[in-house]
């Protein structure tokens, strides 16, 4: 494992990005990152940056104007990036499914990696989504890596 | 020179969208445009739809008030419905859950408060504190946030003699906790130096603007729904409205940390009163919905509006729903004005606001 990889995995930075959501699995994003349940403990750190940001969790269904403000924000982030999309609604539009205002779930927008289900979210299942971005966010990594060796190769 | 400045709409203040368009002169600003709609799915729409979804619906319009909006379209709805009467544990459960809802809801309100003023020890005090709350929830309906307990006609879960127990000893347990984050929050210096003098709302302005809510007591302003059209079991409870003169942050955050006491206060007085009612929760109707009704509920930010029209089908004809903070949103641009940038985050979080509640 290099040293990369090793921070990253021991200190990942969350973007925290709320777009049509009821509020419900912002609370337990805000409650994970509180005593309870506490994800600091493990190095997450919550951030407003988006360029600072290795993780981006996404809370609700995309509404139309928020479109592209979330694809602006993607496009922001440094790569490795991973995409967690927290509750149903994020998922697939869940009960908003029907709404004018919105345009689905966030993988119609953005790549998603992990989807955590629940409407709305517990705390624990956003920390199990968090632990199984990380194993992807380092085999992003990985690739990059190799990808950068190629090419030097390549280039000798 | 004047700059423009994007204030949002993802920004660390505020956990939902909104965007303020900040005209500054140097560090003070000049005008402020406010934008919303990042959170409009059309919700309102979607309430043409059988009544008895549309309870679990209401409750996802905003889920930092969830029982106050079910409770509020729950009553909308059985007013349309004739000889329908609410059985009386029904009410007081109810009852007792908006209490509890103000609680967890205004814990919430004084920790982004403070965080928003760089106090983030305190920001993660008060969401310790909160999360008895939530025990409680989950202990009573078996969510933490979403309850699911309100249906048109009554409730779907009890509170046994154990439980009515078990939140009387929580209440003992809350208030001390609350006692502790008062005393921290009246003897600091440093947390009256930043908040107090900063977005004055004057008496008149409120009024003018008619702001509810927190906001208005925080300006002299004694509107309390509960007190003003009294609902549910706030008939036989009295409520009277807690008020502070002098209209700034200060102001508005005193008014959140003194109403915990009061519903502290309010639910010791509401769980005797489930002693000896009959155990029927729930009343079935044998009309459809029919004719036009509305219903007013005090939500932590304010007056909650539901207007509700039925056709004398399962499928309601109209909603239209008026959240506290759109009343309070009025206010937020005159407050920003002639203030500096670095009061524009506490100004706008000690509003409380809550975008899904704003755009639906």
């Amino acid at each position: 494992m290099s040293l990369t990889e090793i921070s990253r995995k021991k200190s990942p930075w969350v973007i925290h990005v709320g777009t049509g959501g009821c509020n419900g699995c912002d609370l337990e994003i805000l409650a994970c990152l509180t005593p309870r349940y506490d994800v600091s403990r493990f190095g997450v750190m919550s951030t407003g940056n988006p360029k600072h940001a290795d993780v981006m969790l996404v809370v609700g269904p995309v509404t139309i104007k928020y479109k592209e403000i979330i694809k602006n924000l993607y496009d922001q982030m440094p790569d490795p990036k991973v995409v967690i999309s927290v509750g149903t609604c994020a998922s697939t539009g869940g009960i908003y499914q029907g709404c004018y205002g919105h345009c689905g779930g966030v993988d119609k927008v953005v790549p998603v990696d992990v989807y955590v289900p629940g409407c709305n979210v517990r705390p624990e299942a956003v920390i199990d989504g968090l632990v199984l971005a990380l194993d992807i966010l380092n085999e992003k990594e990985r690739k990059i890596l190799e990808e950068k060796k190629a090419k030097a190769k390549g280039a000798a | 020179m004047r700059t423009t400045i994007q204030f949002g709409p993802q920004h660390p203040v505020w956990i939902e969208p909104l965007r303020l368009k900040l005209t500054t002169d140097g560090e003070l600003i000049k005008d402020v445009d406010l934008e919303a709609g990042y959170v409009h799915r059309g919700l309102e729409k979607k309430f043409e739809w059988d009544y008895n979804k549309a309870a679990y619906l209401s409750e996802r319009v905003c889920a930092i008030c969830t029982q106050h909006h079910s409770t509020c379209f729950c009553l909308g709805v059985e007013g349309t419905m004739a000889g329908l009467e609410l059985p009386r544990r029904a009410a007081i459960i109810r009852t007792i859950m908006l209490e509890l809802e103000r609680l967890h809801s205004h814990f919430l309100a004084i920790g982004l408060t403070l965080e928003a003023i760089g106090f983030e020890n305190m920001f993660m005090l008060c969401f310790r504190h909160r999360e008895q709350v939530l025990d409680v929830f989950e202990r009573t309906t078996g969510n933490r946030v979403l309850h699911g307990i309100n249906i048109v006609g009554g409730v779907t879960r009890n509170i046994g003699p154990e439980m009515a127990k078990e939140i009387l000893d929580f209440c003992d347990d809350i208030e001390k906790r609350a006692h502790e984050i008062e005393r921290i929050i009246v003897s600091s210096y440093t947390i009256k130096q930043r908040m107090q003098g900063v977005g004055v709302m004057t008496e008149k302005m409120a009024k003018e603007l008619g702001v509810v809510g927190p906001v208005a007591r925080g300006s002299n302003v004694p509107y309390d729904v509960r007190h003003a059209a009294p609902h549910l079991l706030y008939r036989e409870v009295k409520v009277t409205p807690i008020v502070e003169k002098d209209g700034d942050c200060w102001a508005r955050s005193l008014v959140r940390v003194r109403e915990l006491f009061q519903s502290i206060d309010l639910i010791r007085q509401l769980v005797p009163l489930l002693d000896g009612t009959p155990d029927e929760l729930f009343a079935k109707s044998k009309a459809m919905p029919e004719g036009e009704n509305i219903a007013r509920v005090e939500a932590p930010r304010g007056e909650l509006f539901y207007y509700v029209r039925g056709k004398k089908s399962k499928e309601l004809d109209r909603v239209k729903v008026r959240t506290s903070t759109y009343g309070n949103g009025l206010g937020i641009a005159p407050l920003i004005k002639g203030s500096h940038i670095a009061d524009v985050g506490l100004i706008t979080i000690t509003f409380d606001p809550c975008i899904g509640c704003f755009d639906r």
